[in-house]
């Protein structure tokens, strides 16, 4: 068996992203405080592993405390648990008990019998039964991970496309539409993506506090305009040859008693989401609902509970971490005296923020891209609120590739599409996506009153 | 230490055999194998992961449990899975083909074990 991490190509990428990390330091950079050259340092690191995965995109977070604690405590005067801290941070909390909604909906079926119970009534024209596809896998993704949402959907997916002709186009907006509708409906509420949690997380180091339903208040709206775009543009690019199209019915079955704890758990949780500004609870508070009624009552088991994206959760941890790292150590405050952005039109600003941020995770992961940008966004940008939210909102929609996102490297496996059929879609998509996006926080957020 | 062999009927010597998959509700799935000539029991194995003919179809459902942060790695996943499964059946049939082995199952597994212990 080859040893798959240990290439000499990954053992030079690693070398040069510390070498990278020294010579940034040694560089001299006139009037810049040594703690946030340091920093800078740790960032070119991050960047280099997080772009080139030369090691796993968690262990980079493992680095990133490392470093930050024998390069930043010292001349910062803070203790370690200042960089530890940020990996049991609030919206960690509520993003594990996002995974363990995920699991437990999994496990007792409960997305596939949605799925079912959605597409049962469709009909069979092709354009609803698209229509009825993308919406199990935005609405799955919005509670679910994207991965989890496409791998069901492609899979059901194709019990329909093995009864189309072999050069159906109708085939295409169908394997095309459940990646984009997944990663669109991430976007959605706070959990749906890891990019929305560290952007929570980042606001709150800044000292703004978005509740679920606000978040989703922008979100939602997003999410529904980009999904009906989606649906016109692949019917129309992909129009069915058959006038209708079937999926094998399946007699419902009465839900079982384990089935019906998790429904209801479910429902609880999100109504306790959806309410908090009037109970006041942090929804990661709420989040411990789901985890321990599963965990308690052994609906999910050990083996279940491992499984659970304990690797996306230390990303993210990473992620917040370099973002402390990033404002203790006075690095934006530095930037800042660099560049003036006061003046700056805020559409302007917004855009080309959102733009860079859409360009940098075509080719390498939403959530590092976001770790690297939001905590620079958060610091240099006048007000906050609208840039953060519209970068992280800007990586989950850019889908270009299918290395872009992991809903699209699944679809892409089904080698129903080449890479360029993906790239067609996704341009179109991924531009309408940036002026939707930018145009959409900014109005949504002046309407909510959030723009501070 | 790695080796290949045909499953034998221990009754009558037989190599044509039917699976017979028994699955349960919370237990792991089990193949009975019988014997097509002489109708008796070969053998019983309990399943850990299981894989069609349709590879994709076998990483669609194991995705089902995941999260992945990185477009690359699910990607890299996702090309492998298939390759792997149709490679290991290729080497598998030229082991056989090569090796004649001789050991019953339960002395490879053991043998297995013991070349495994050795490493550590
Ligand atoms: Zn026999």
């Amino acid at each position: 068996m080859p040893v798959r991490g240990l290439t000499s190509k990954n053992l030079l990428h690693s070398a040069v992203a510390l070498a990278l990390g020294a010579a940034v330091y040694l560089v001299p950079i006139p009037g810049m405080p040594d703690p946030a050259k340091r920093c800078l340092a740790i960032v070119a690191v991050a960047t280099w592993l997080w772009v080139t995965e030369a090691i796993p995109l968690f262990a980079t977070s493992f680095l990133i405390v490392l470093l930050s604690a024998l390069f930043l405590t010292g001349p910062l005067d803070i203790g370690v648990q200042v960089f530890f801290a940020p990996f049991f941070d609030p919206v960690i909390m509520l993003f594990l008990g996002g995974f363990i909604l995920s699991q437990a909906l999994d496990k007792y079926s409960l997305d596939d019998l949605l799925a079912r119970a959605i597409l049962n009534r469709t009909g069979a024209k092709p354009g609803n039964v698209l229509f009825g596809m993308m919406l199990v896998a935005a609405v799955l993704s919005m509670w679910m991970s994207n991965t989890a949402a496409t791998a069901l959907l492609v899979g059901l997916a194709l019990t329909i496309i093995r009864r189309l002709e072999a050069g159906d186009p109708f085939r295409i907006a169908l394997i095309l539409g459940i990646p984009f509708a997944a990663n669109i409906g991430g976007v959605a509420t706070p959990i749906g993506t890891p990019p929305n949690a560290i952007a929570l997380g980042i606001l709150a180091e800044h000292g703004i506090r978005l509740s679920f339903v606000r978040w989703m208040a922008v979100g939602i709206p997003i999410t529904a305009a980009m999904f009906f775009l989606l649906w016109w543009l692949l019917s129309k690019l992909f129009p069915a040859r058959t006038a209708t199209v079937t999926l094998p019915p399946v007699e419902p079955e009465p839900l079982d008693r384990r089935q019906w704890t998790v429904v209801i758990t479910f429902a609880v949780t999100v109504l306790l989401w959806l309410t908090a500004e009037l109970h006041k609870l942090p929804s990661s508070v709420v989040a411990l609902v789901p985890t321990l009624v599963f965990t308690g009552l052994r609906l999910l088991d050990k083996e279940d509970f491992g499984r659970v994206g304990w690797d996306v959760l230390i990303l993210m941890g990473g992620g917040l971490s370099l973002g402390v790292a990033i404002q203790r150590s006075g690095l934006t405050g530095w930037l800042m005296t660099l560049v003036h952005l006061e003046g700056v039109n805020p559409v302007l600003l917004t855009a080309a923020f959102t733009a860079v941020a859409m360009v940098v995770t075509t080719f390498i992961s939403n959530t590092s891209a976001a770790a690297l940008l939001l905590p620079l966004v958060a610091g240099l940008a006048p007000h906050p609120t609208v840039p953060v939210l519209a970068v992280a909102i800007g990586v989950s929609v850019s889908m270009v590739l299918p290395v872009s996102t992991p809903p699209n490297a699944i679809a892409y496996g089904s080698g129903l599409f080449g890479v360029r059929t993906m790239a067609r879609v996704g341009i179109i998509v991924s531009a309408a996506g940036l002026v939707l996006v930018v145009l959409g926080v900014l109005a949504l957020t002046h309407l909510f009153g959030l723009g501070r | 230490m790695e080796s290949a062999k045909i499953d034998r009927c221990m009754n009558c010597g037989g190599t044509e055999v039917t699976n017979l998959v028994y699955v349960r509700t919370g237990e792991p799935v089990c193949i009975f194998v019988k014997c097509n000539s002489c109708g008796g029991f070969v053998s019983r194995y309990v399943l850990s992961r299981y894989t069609s003919d349709q590879p994709y179809e076998t990483l669609l459902r194991m995705l089902r449990q995941y999260a992945y942060a990185s477009g690359k790695r699910c990607l890299e996943e996702v090309e492998e899975f298939g390759q792997t499964v149709k490679a290991e059946f290729e080497r598998v049939q030229r082991l056989v083909a090569e090796t004649g082995e001789e050991r019953r199952v339960e002395e490879l597994i053991e043998d297995a074990r013991r070349a495994e212990k050795k490493q550590d």
